[in-house]
């Protein structure tokens, strides 16, 4: 029998959906609150969470072919997928598996995160998944309500959370500033400040008087000896209103400063201690390997025995790869590059030390639990890929990343989804001789391998 | 068979002789051909060949119309397969492709 790997199948799509989308278009787009189509981020969901282009939705490119039916249900939308930079494959291969899972409607925007960050777009962090669906027009009556609607004690802390210390400082200060100007420039009439029985003249010493009570006042911290009189109660109730707001997130953000410190401290620490004991555990795999492959030209070793010890380490790979991985995506962002390229050449050595092994083993079968784990570690590899993360580092630990990336691929020969499936031509039970090419452009197919005729299956 | 009126072709196939299958297919009565790997080197390249036992293993593959691989069902059931196979077939939107 014939078996000839599809060298590129044709894609379909409608026209004018194949062209990829430009930074502008897609900045006009969303800019303009165009909810005709869909955005979808294909990078690893710790890797999206880290920061995608507002609005994405997240469908990680392994999960594509199971999931998209429940991210997009809508076939014909017309869909926008991206990752990480113009260098990322993931986007591409995205577009290739929707469109065969029968998305007429999918274009790529290549720049990625890269290109949108570099253009100054703004990044969406917080995580969202759905779709908000667009605010209906509304006329301005409607709009200044929703407006006033917003304007909640929650939302004002929520706006004073957002800025900065100085920002805080000065406008605190700058208020109290008028506030004082205010008791002081507009006393008289009944209204005005009255300290030791006696109102507050219009001097200099009344002006100090006035900030005095401005800053007591804008600390919420009233002692007494100034109040005020007539109207200008109501200007001191603002003025503790705005105080209790402004000061209280003053002092908030300067303790949430120093936590933050901490915390940083405390992550860096975890991160370190959990690359300590991964790279211990990989240098002893990697010592296992070395002894097993001074026994795999030993001919006085049973075969049995090799394949035995090559698959109990390939189990033991394939579980730290999964440490890897986690630790990639688990936010290694303030991780130290040195420390992450030994991590990384070390997993190198690894896997090409089990390669190597895989070739001595070739003579003999693959067994099924070997296949699992090269098949767990060829998934995990998918993952560690230097031109997709968005992480801030270095060349080195890029080509690191995706030298794995790539050994990871070739460990297992098994087809994986998007690839071409091998194709065939066997003769059939009845009679006729079939062939994938019969199908190929019109005609989905089912292939069931089972292992033996008459025994159950 | 269903998936035959969806438009979707399906096939089951195995590494036993013409005539294993043949008498196989009539002794179930299972109305998709079976197809004959003897040499085993089709089932190589879809990665399902137990060198060990000599025989495929128990894996589905799902083709799209443009031949790419849209997903590959390594957990199946051999009692309620041709369910499990109709109703990944609607998930994946494979009728709706054909249609």
């Amino acid at each position: 029998m014939h078996v000839v790997r599809a060298e590129k199948a044709t894609e379909e799509s409608e026209a004018g959906f194949a062209s990829p989308v430009s930074h502008g278009e897609l900045a006009r787009r969303i800019e303009n609150g165009d909810t005709s189509f869909v955005l979808v981020n294909v990078l690893p969901r710790a890797a999206f969470e880290a920061g995608r282009i507002p609005g994405s939705l997240n469908l990680p490119l392994i999960e594509i072919a199971e999931r998209a039916g429940e991210v997009l249900p809508a076939r014909g939308q017309e869909t926008v997928v991206y990752c990480a930079s113009s260098a990322c494959s993931l986007a591409e291969q995205g577009v290739i598996l929707l469109r065969s899972l029968g998305y007429t409607r999918v274009r790529e925007y290549p720049g990625g995160m890269e290109e949108w960050n570099e253009r100054g777009g703004r990044i969406e962090h917080a995580v969202r998944i759905t779709r908000k669906p667009a605010a209906p027009p509304a006329g301005r009556l409607a709009r200044l309500w929703r407006t006033l609607a917003r304007l909640s004690p929650a939302a004002a802390f929520a706006w004073a959370g957002n800025q900065s210390l100085r920002v805080l400082f000065g406008i605190w200060f700058g208020s109290s500033v008028f506030f004082a100007l205010l008791y002081w420039g507009l006393a008289g009439g009944g209204a005005g400040l009255v300290s030791d029985g006696a109102a507050v003249g219009r001097g200099l010493s009344g002006l100090g008087t006035a900030f005095w009570f401005s800053l007591a006042t804008a600390m919420t911290s009233s002692y007494g000896d100034v109040s005020a009189l007539g109207w200008m109660r109501l200007a001191v109730l603002g003025e503790t209103v705005a105080g209790l707001l402004l000061f209280g997130s003053l002092v908030s953000k300067v303790l949430g400063n120093q936590q933050e410190k901490v915390l940083n401290e405390v992550y860096r620490l975890t991160f370190e201690n959990r690359l300590g004991r991964l790279r211990t555990n990989l240098h002893l795999v990697l010592s296992e390997l070395a002894e097993i492959s001074g026994d795999c030209s030993n001919p006085t070793v049973p075969p049995r025995r090799l394949r035995m010890r090559i698959e109990g380490v390939a189990m033991i790979f394939a579980g730290e790869m999964q440490a890897v991985r986690d630790l990639v995506h688990g936010g290694s962002g303030g991780a130290d590059n040195g420390a992450l390229e030994s991590l990384f050449a070390c997993l190198t050595a690894g896997l090409e030390e089990l390669s190597h092994l895989l070739t001595c083993l070739s003579e003999q079968p693959r067994s099924g639990s070997l296949r699992r784990s090269l098949r767990r570690i060829a998934q995990l590899g998918a993952d560690i890929c230097g031109v997709c993360t968005a992480q801030p580092l270095t060349e080195a630990v890029r080509s690191w990343m995706d030298r794995i990336h790539r050994l990871c691929h070739a460990l297992c020969d098994e087809p994986r989804l998007g690839d071409p499936a091998p194709r065939f031509e066997l003769p059939g039970s009845d009679g006729r001789v079939h062939r994938l090419a019969d199908y190929l452009g019109f005609r989905p197919v089912v292939l069931i391998w089972f292992p033996q005729a008459f025994t159950g299956g | 068979m269903q998936l035959d009126e969806m438009g979707i072709a399906c096939f089951a196939a195995s590494l036993d002789k013409t005539e294993v299958s043949r008498a196989f297919a009539e002794w179930t009565g299972v109305g998709l051909p079976i197809l004959s790997d003897e040499d085993g080197e089709v089932a190589r390249a879809y990665g399902v060949f137990d060198e060990e036992l000599g025989t495929a293993a128990r894996w589905t593959f799902f083709i799209g119309g443009n031949g790419r691989i849209l997903f590959v069902d390594r957990e199946v059931s051999p009692t309620s397969h041709g369910g499990d196979v109709l109703a990944r077939v609607q998930e994946l939107g494979m009728a709706a492709r054909a249609a």
